[in-house]
């Protein structure tokens, strides 16, 4: 994939919304497209997460961890430009919930290691990180208020 | 108009001189227990529920009036009845009128009321006309009382049907309304809400100056037309036929222009002005009839400018308020105003009709031209009240803290501080302490003593900081044996403190610490004592640090370079350069904390190349920052060498560190190299730099002087950049181009904010263009009035118009043309976005840029031109060759695409 289609669909990301072309660019030098058939794993719930998923083309189930009684239920269904496993950047958490390419799919990996490296040295890359986790708190947080 | 006509020829008609201005204080003192009524009528069921509450109570007072006045037709006196009759003309010429106002406010915004506003004064002014017209015809009948009032009750009655069928539109949604809406307010709240801010305060004192000079000229042209004028009915119909004709002449033609060009400022302050003027000619020519110009003036300017001026005025509200502030403050205010005028003209009737003519024109005009004076200075006054209002409106009012920076703490707090420090045990004593270090506090010294053995090992470390750095030498030295058996941790922190301080005896403490059992203690220890004059305390300190600097060992060679930025007297480049070159990321860390003013000269180059490399960029821009004036001197010796050879991108870096690392003032050669990187991508960022840097440093007078003269030649890029965004395709081929000139908007915004913001420092207009690109047209609206007050309309229009350009909003441009415009420009993202926006027939008309792009230095620019030569190169041969050259590109993903196409052909 040309970088410079990576750096188009990076932008549409609300974690990297707004932030200069030279700053995308080397979040795209460290974007790694992966190619998944469908049906194919991406990930188990468990697995230790160190990196964030772009889908540029296809769609990803994100479910239950797989159980043979029971079929794993669906959590959600991504699409083009969605993402997932956006926090396991910052931190070396588990994953809360399995992913499976539902199409034959092409995503972009941003691993931890190269995007924090990329992160001391950027600060509109902090400062956009930072943003897009205080919505998702103020977004929970109205959430809890609602349903209290 | 029918009830304003009517009631002025009931009150002339039925009514003495002396009875007048009582007459008016009688209605005004009505309309002000109305107006409370309908303030709270407003905040209960918004403007347009008690705008259909008083229409229908005052078309029952009407009915009730006319039947009386049939009935006791021939039977007696019917004064009782025209007092009634003129009191109810008076309340409906006032209260449907805010009310109605009241209303418009709430459901537009500033742009659409400038369109608005003088269009309907026109379509009431046609009302008016026929009005006039209708009185005038009614007063040749017998029954001219019962039939003027009769027609305002019809006009009443229509009124009330079509808020019934039409006035949805009216009422402000739900979401809006509710929330801060006052329910239940008492008459004393009414009041509070009047006089609950600055800007209702000045708005009030607005509408207080307006309604004095206004009734100073009203009441004494009563008294002139009484005295000149015969049949009453017939001049007010004709007079207010003629004002209505000018007024709906202005309103067709000059109004729009006046709100949308002049904008509220002027629509407040013409009218004033224009008394002032008018005044000022009756006094020179001594004429006493100036007073029916006045009249006219008023009457003409008042309601298709001056009011819909104040209107505006009430959109920097919150929306739930408009209604119940429009009623309070013009709906109350105006008639206790007037009220209280008549009251003060009645008592005071021998100063305005008593001397020579001209003493009487002299008079009354002086006292016209103070009140107007007054009420140009409360106009001013609010305006800026109403930009402020707006901006707070929007979130994006600035709040300056800087005035608490010089705050100094209370001497009896600092004493209280210090003995709950001393009483303190742990995480409270560490707090206080760091207080303490953080503040340099002097005089705890006992208090930290007794910290010394505590178990918490960062309180123990806070307080021999602290004593290193203020006790007396000789309670010092007594410490050393202390901190000689304490961890390395608050060894480090002792000597490092003690080396700081100005003790004379530093070197003496220091020197016990070279036999510490830590490696990194004796080696800080020793570099230490490298920097001291004597020569035998000098070379004692070398080698130790020697011994490590060139030692085998790699983890004692990195405790050498964590030491060496102790040393501050010797060049350590060579030592450093040799750290610098290596490939260990975290040894060159370690390296740039050596870089000081002494070694910056010989390590620029390598800092340079890393910087550009973006390795440990804001290290090296804070070490420049730290050298200070060398770092000054190096950056513009290298600036300098680089506008021989023009190397803009190194230019931009150059300029960067330039502007971000070291202080800057306005400089001539800066201007002139961001000048010369003429439409760089970088340019915008470096001048925000450059701004920032100038507001530390100029004058606020100069600073403004530099921001206007650089305003109009930014406006003109940004504008640039907007026309091309507009005018891009809306295809997926073009995406890449709208993403950069977006880009491009967004960053010529940031330098346009941080222009405009040091014209007018109290608005955060980041967040002000924020709202106006994230919200809705009111916001948007809102934002471009804040704008106009800042700048001037044409320069907001503009402003606007560069920074919420969206992309293809405008006529789409041929590739050729953008290819033309574009392809000039050295930039990276141009050449990529042209490259990709090629189809096969662009393709073949640009081959030699697609050629000279597969040589480009930009990796990003070689992998577009491989992708479209490899979509439309129809040459199999030419490709092949092309592909094979590329195989060896640097860029191993560009390598693996060549080497792709040569296997797929």
């Amino acid at each position: 994939m040309l970088t410079i289609r990576k750096i188009l669909v990076l932008r549409k990301l609300p974690l990297f919304h707004d932030m200069r072309p030279e700053v995308l660019a080397d979040l795209a030098q460290i974007a790694e497209e992966k190619v998944y058939p469908k049906s194919q794993n991406i990930f188990e719930k468990g697995d230790e997460g160190s990196s964030l998923f772009v889908i540029v083309e296809g769609a990803v189930r994100i479910h239950d961890a797989y159980d043979l009684n029971k079929p794993s239920k669906t959590l959600a269904i991504l699409k083009d430009g969605e993402f997932f496993g956006e926090l396991s950047i910052l931190d070396n958490e588990t994953r809360s919930a399995s992913a499976t390419a539902n199409d034959d799919s092409i995503l972009l990996e941003i691993g931890q290691h190269s995007f924090q490296r990329l992160m001391v040295e950027n600060f509109d890359l902090s400062q956009n990180l930072l943003a897009a986790l205080a919505n998702r708190i103020r977004n929970l947080t109205e959430k809890i208020q609602k349903e209290s | 108009m029918t009830a304003r006509a009517t009631s002025d020829s009931f009150l002339l008609k039925y009514f003495e001189p002396a009875d007048i201005s009582l007459m008016i204080m009688g209605a005004a003192s009505l309309s002000i227990v109305l107006a409370l009524l309908s303030t709270y009528l407003c905040s209960r069921y918004q403007a347009f529920g008690a705008m259909q509450i008083a229409t229908v109570s005052l078309v029952f007072a009407l009915v009730l009036i006319v039947a009386s006045l049939f009935a006791t037709k021939g039977i007696g006196s019917q004064k009782g009845i025209f007092i009634i009759a003129y009191m109810i003309c008076e309340v409906i010429v006032i209260l449907p009128m805010v009310l109605f106002w009241g209303m418009a406010v709430g459901i537009l915004n500033p742009s659409e009321s400038k369109k608005w506003f003088g269009l309907i004064g026109a379509a009431g002014t046609c009302g008016c006309i026929v009005a006039g017209y209708t009185v005038s015809l009614a007063s040749k009948s017998e029954i001219v009382n019962e039939l003027s009032l009769g027609l305002v009750t019809i006009l009443l009655i229509s009124a009330n049907v079509i808020l019934i069928l039409k006035g949805e539109k009216f009422k402000i949604p739900a979401h809006l309304s509710s929330g801060k809406t006052v329910q239940n307010t008492s008459i004393v709240q009414k009041f509070k809400v009047l006089f609950s801010g600055r800007q209702s305060v000045l708005m009030t004192l607005l509408v207080v100056f307006s309604a004095m000079a206004l009734s100073v000229i009203d009441i004494n042209f009563k008294f002139e037309v009484r005295k000149d004028q015969e049949d009453l009915y017939d001049f007010f119909g004709l007079f207010y036929t003629y004002t209505s004709v000018t007024q709906l002449i202005l309103q067709l033609l000059i109004v729009r222009a006046i709100l949308t060009r002049g904008g509220v400022m002027a629509a407040i302050s013409i009218l004033p002005s224009l008394l002032i003027l008018t005044s000022i000619g009756a006094i020179f020519f001594g004429a006493q009839d100036a007073i029916y110009i006045g009249k006219f003036i008023t009457q003409v300017v008042f309601f298709t400018i001056e009011y819909v001026g104040l209107q505006m005025l009430f959109l920097a509200v919150s929306k739930q308020l408009r209604g119940q502030m429009n009623s309070a403050v013009d709906g109350l205010t105006r008639p206790a105003t007037i009220a209280t005028i008549s009251l003060l003209i009645t008592y005071t009737l021998p100063f305005w009709q008593s001397g020579s003519e001209s003493e009487i024109v002299w008079k009354l005009n002086f006292v016209v031209i103070f009140l107007c004076g007054c009420w140009l200075f409360i106009s001013r006054l609010n305006y800026k009240e109403y930009l402020s209002s707006l901006s707070r409106m929007l979130g994006s009012k600035k709040i300056d803290f800087d005035d608490d920076s010089q705050a100094e703490l209370d001497p009896n707090f600092m004493d209280q501080l210090r003995e709950s420090f001393r009483d303190s045990k742990e995480e409270d004593a560490l707090l206080l302490g760091e207080f303490a270090m953080q503040m340099n506090v002097e005089g705890w010294n006992e208090e930290f003593r007794i910290h010394l053995e505590s178990e918490n090992a960062a309180l123990r470390k806070n307080s021999l900081n602290y004593l290193a750095r203020y006790d007396q030498e000789e309670r010092i030295e007594n410490l050393i044996e202390q901190v000689l058996c304490d961890s390395e941790d608050i060894q480090l922190a002792f000597i490092d403190s003690v080396f700081l301080s100005n003790r004379k005896k530093k070197y003496f403490i220091i020197e016990n610490f070279l036999d510490s059992k830590f490696c990194q203690v004796r080696c800080n220890s020793s570099i230490a004592l490298m920097n001291c004059e004597e020569l035998a305390i000098r070379e004692k300190g070398e080698k130790i640090f020697n011994e490590f600097l060139y030692s085998d060992d790699d983890a004692r060679k990195l405790i050498a370079l964590r030491s060496l930025p102790r040393l501050q007297n010797m060049d350590t480049s060579v030592i450093l350069s040799n750290f610098l070159a290596s490939e260990n990321s975290k040894m060159q860390k370690l390296a740039l904390q050596g870089v000081n003013s002494m070694n910056l000269g010989s390590l620029f180059a390598r800092l340079f190349e890393m910087a550009r490399k973006n390795q440990h960029k804001s290290v090296i821009f804070k070490k420049m920052e730290q050298c200070g004036k060398k770092a000054e001197e190096i950056l513009d010796q290298k600036i300098i060498e680089n506008l021989k050879g023009k190397n803009l991108d190194e230019l931009c870096q150059l300029l960067e560190l330039r502007l971000e690392a070291t202080e800057v003032s306005r400089s001539d050669q800066i201007e002139r190299c961001l000048s010369i990187l003429g439409d760089h991508f970088q340019r915008d960022m470096l001048e925000v730099l450059y701004a920032r840097k100038l507001s530390r440093t100029l004058k606020s007078k100069e600073l403004k002087k530099w921001a206007k003269k650089n305003l109009a030649a930014v406006l003109d890029r940004a504008k640039n950049i907007a026309d091309l965004l507009s005018s891009v395709p809306d295809l997926p081929k073009f995406e890449t181009l709208s993403f950069i000139l977006s880009s491009r908007q967004r960053e010529i915004t940031l330098l346009l904010i941080e222009i405009i913001g040091i014209l007018d420092p109290s608005v955060d207009y980041k967040k002000l263009f924020e709202v106006a690109r994230e919200k809705g047209t009111d916001a948007k609206s809102e934002v471009e009035e804040v704008l106009k007050g800042a700048l001037n309309p044409k320069l907001a229009d503009e402003v606007m118009y560069a920074t919420l350009t969206k992309p293809c909003s405008g006529k789409e441009m041929e590739f050729e043309n953008l290819f033309d415009e574009l392809s000039k420009n050295s930039s990276t993202w141009y050449k990529c976005s042209l490259l990709l926006a090629m189809y096969s027939k662009n393709y073949e008309i640009h081959s030699e840029f697609v050629n000279l792009s597969l040589e480009d230095s930009d990796p990003l620019v070689r992998e577009c031109a491989l992708q479209v030569m490899i979509d439309h190169e129809k040459n199999k041969e030419k490709l092949k060759k092309s592909c094979m050259r590329m195989t060896d590109d640097a860029s191993l993903g560009i390598a693996g695409m060549a080497r792709n196409q040569i296997q797929v052909a």
